[in-house]
């Protein structure tokens, strides 16, 4: 029962939002099976937020034969500390101005500077790991080296901002329209075998 | 000490002295004007450009979705507000959603759409909407496609859809003369992939650089009809409505630093040629 | 505190915390883990109110609750079914929520998949071999050999992922050709990717030297 009832309510699910393309007479449903997906994913951001309410909380208790904190959990109080913040700023004010605020300053600079570490990692790695071992590298690396120039500035030389326009719209085109196919071709068997009942690893290992 | 002596302590070169040193050439520009930008607009820039200036004044929606994380603000925010730039100042209405799965392309459409529709005078709910986010990014899509009242039933600061003037006459996709979705993940080719085959809707997209050169196969099929590409696809933009702003601005650092980082490709092969037979 | 106040200190936290973050350039500091945590926190509640008033409240609650339709209790059900993984013993009848995620999912995915992946695609590539430019002979030859390249660099890269037979002879040098091309797609994907981080960077510090340099002026005067 743990394994049939959800492999039938896959099997069913799949194949009617499958087949609902080709029966117009199945709109209503199809809307309706929507809406409900919908509401289910909405539960399911939930569940990864309990997740992590879970493990901070659980990082701040005292735990194991010393009965000792996690040596984070100050940090593991700041996230609580930032979440309950923006819960009150949220829910008090009606998303109000400071809860975008609170957004636009605390959040929006902390992603956006985190990614922009890479920039220093990727010089480095370009320092350090980028060899020209093979044919293969030295075409990767001309044309990378070409992208970024050709890509930047317009008045480029020697014909470079013509040539970068080239090897994205010929090599780089023929390239990943050969990776979408086998992708496009790869989903969809992939996603038959979900329907189907051969695919069955969100199924987990039946042992819980 | 030899030259090759040299190039082999330059490969273990601190890494501390790589980052300021790419830190002095993001910085400098900004102070120097320098060096000089030649800026042609791309045919996919002109092309997304042409698709939102035909859209007609006072008449029905551009929907612009943000569907991007503050990650890659940078890039994607100048664009956002070059386009609302454009539409704002020929009268062409936006109606702006997030698809984006945390919800924080909401927060940050909720700063930029009313700051640039300020300096443009234009009516909420009348000129312009925001109506939040919606989890699920391909399902939201497609319910667009037979309901968008159903799937907004409020905008972003809560107010029901039948109270915003500007959804009057939105039941779904046939009333929308474009998508431009602003998107630094996969969710640019579900929009080509789900709305763009299902309902035939316009499909505009402002990406983030990493991703575009995976996303030019669907340009060129037409499944794309115009595409802004990176920092320089916003400076381009920019141009085109003749407002430089952070896009453009960006770009002498741009060079500055493409450059140095090929300075060290190419440096750091050179130090590797050289000592590869020393260290064998 | 007014809000042109407001904003200055709005913005000098953004400028501390950005700083906290490039901290971790020189190693990792507790001031970084800090902004770190805040943000994961702040992240979180931002998800938990905007769900609130964008999915719980008008999709949820008013469609059961004002609008009478009692048939969403399904979706409701099988949405807190889900979490029934914290509980060890009926951790598996999550696997029902899933199996309609999935199934559904899997399902509204298969045709779309094959015809803008897979259909569109080839037709995209299935141009006219020859491309007439009227009255530019030089451009009809150039279209031409792109066309002529579209339709043999994707064979050829196809070639190279086609693993059943046995890259040798002629099989083995358009396969090599096709190898070429995508390192050569690599090549331009990493070009965009060096241009992608930049930009990153580059936002951060036209936010430190133009919006935070101001609002620490505006704080001194």
């Amino acid at each position: 029962m743990k394994t049939q009832i959800p492999l039938l309510i896959c099997l069913v699910a799949g194949l009617f939002m499958g087949l609902q393309y080709f029966i117009p007479a199945a709109l209503p449903v199809y809307n309706r099976v929507n809406d409900y997906i919908q509401v289910v994913t909405a539960f399911s951001l939930v569940l990864g937020v309990v997740n992590l309410i879970h493990r901070h909380i659980g990082r701040m208790r005292p735990s194991g034969p010393q009965r000792r904190r996690h040596r984070d959990w100050p940090f593991s109080l700041a996230a609580l500390v930032g979440l309950v913040v923006m819960l009150f700023a949220g829910f008090g004010t009606q998303r109000g101005p400071i809860f975008q605020s609170l957004f636009n300053s605390i959040l929006l600079p902390v992603q956006s500077t985190m990614f922009a570490l890479l920039a220093f990692y990727l010089a480095s790695a370009a320092f350090r790991a980028f060899r020209v071992r093979s044919v293969d590298a030295v075409v990767l690396l001309v044309s990378a080296v070409v992208v970024m120039v050709g890509r930047l500035d317009d008045g480029g030389a020697l014909g470079i901002p013509w040539l970068s326009r080239q090897i994205l719209n010929g090599p780089n085109l023929v390239a990943k329209r050969a990776i979408i196919l086998g992708v496009g071709l790869g989903m969809a068997a992939t996603a038959l075998k979900v329907v189907l009942g051969l695919e069955r690893s969100y199924l987990g290992s039946g042992k819980e | 000490m030899t030259t090759v002596d040299l190039l082999q302590r330059l490969l273990v070169l601190d890494r501390r002295i790589i980052y300021a040193l790419l830190l002095v050439c993001a910085v400098v520009p900004f102070y120097m004007n320098w060096p000089p930008i030649k800026m042609e607009v791309s045919k996919e820039t002109q092309d997304a450009y042409d698709a939102i200036d035909a859209i007609p004044p006072d008449g029905n929606p551009l929907v612009l979705s943000f569907d991007y994380d503050p990650a890659s603000a940078a890039e994607l925010t100048p664009m956002a507000e070059a386009v609302l730039r454009h539409c704002f100042a020929k009268k062409i209405r936006v109606l702006g959603i997030s698809l984006q799965y945390s919800g924080q392309g909401a927060g940050i459409a909720a700063e930029v759409m009313p700051r640039i529709a300020r300096e443009f005078g234009r009516e909420q709910n009348v000129d312009w909407a925001f109506m939040g986010f919606q989890p699920n990014a391909v399902v939201a899509m497609l319910q667009m496609g037979e309901d968008f009242k159903k799937t907004f039933p409020t905008d972003y600061y809560g107010t029901a859809v039948d109270k915003i003037a500007l959804m009057e006459n939105i039941q779904n996709y046939d009333q929308v003369p474009a998508v431009l979705t602003l998107a630094g993940t996969a969710v640019a080719e579900s929009w080509v992939t789900y709305p763009g085959m299902r309902y035939g809707v316009t499909i505009l997209t402002g990406l983030t650089a990493v991703y575009v050169a995976d996303i030019v196969p669907f340009y060129q099929s037409g499944q794309i009809k115009g595409m802004l590409g990176g920092l320089k696809g916003a400076a381009e933009y920019e141009k085109l409505v003749a407002h430089p702003g952070s896009g453009t601005a960006g770009m002498r650092s741009q060079k500055v630093v493409h450059y140095m980082i090929i300075l060290f490709i190419i440096l750091g092969n050179i130090a590797y040629l050289a000592t590869r037979g020393r260290s064998r | 505190m007014d809000a042109t106040a407001g904003s200055v200190v709005w913005t000098l936290v953004g400028g501390v915390v950005t700083l906290a973050i490039f901290s971790f350039l020189y190693k990792d500091n507790p001031l970084y883990k800090l902004a770190e945590h805040v943000a994961v926190g702040v992240s979180v509640g931002f998800l938990m109110v905007n769900y609130y008033y964008t999915v719980f409240m008008p999709k949820v609650w008013d469609n059961v609750v004002h609008k009478g339709q009692f048939d969403y209790l399904i979706p409701h059900i099988l949405g807190l079914l889900l979490y029934s993984r914290f509980v060890p013993k009926w951790g598996w009848v999550s696997r029902l929520s899933l199996a309609f995620l999935l199934g559904a999912g899997s399902g509204m995915s298969i045709a779309p998949s094959l015809e803008s992946r897979v259909l569109k695609q080839i037709e995209g590539t299935m141009a006219s071999l020859v491309v007439w430019v009227p009255g530019d002979a030089w451009g009809t030859i150039l279209q031409t050999l792109v066309s002529v390249f579209l339709v043999g660099g994707t064979i050829a890269c196809l070639v190279f992922f086609l693993f059943s037979v046995e890259h040798k002879g002629k099989v083995g040098k358009l396969a090599y050709f096709g190898r070429l091309c995508i390192m050569a797609g690599f090549g331009a994907s990493f070009g965009y990717t060096v241009m992608a981080r930049v930009s990153l960077l580059i936002g951060r510090i036209q936010f430190l030297t133009q919006d935070w340099w101001k609002a620490i002026g505006q704080l001194f005067s």
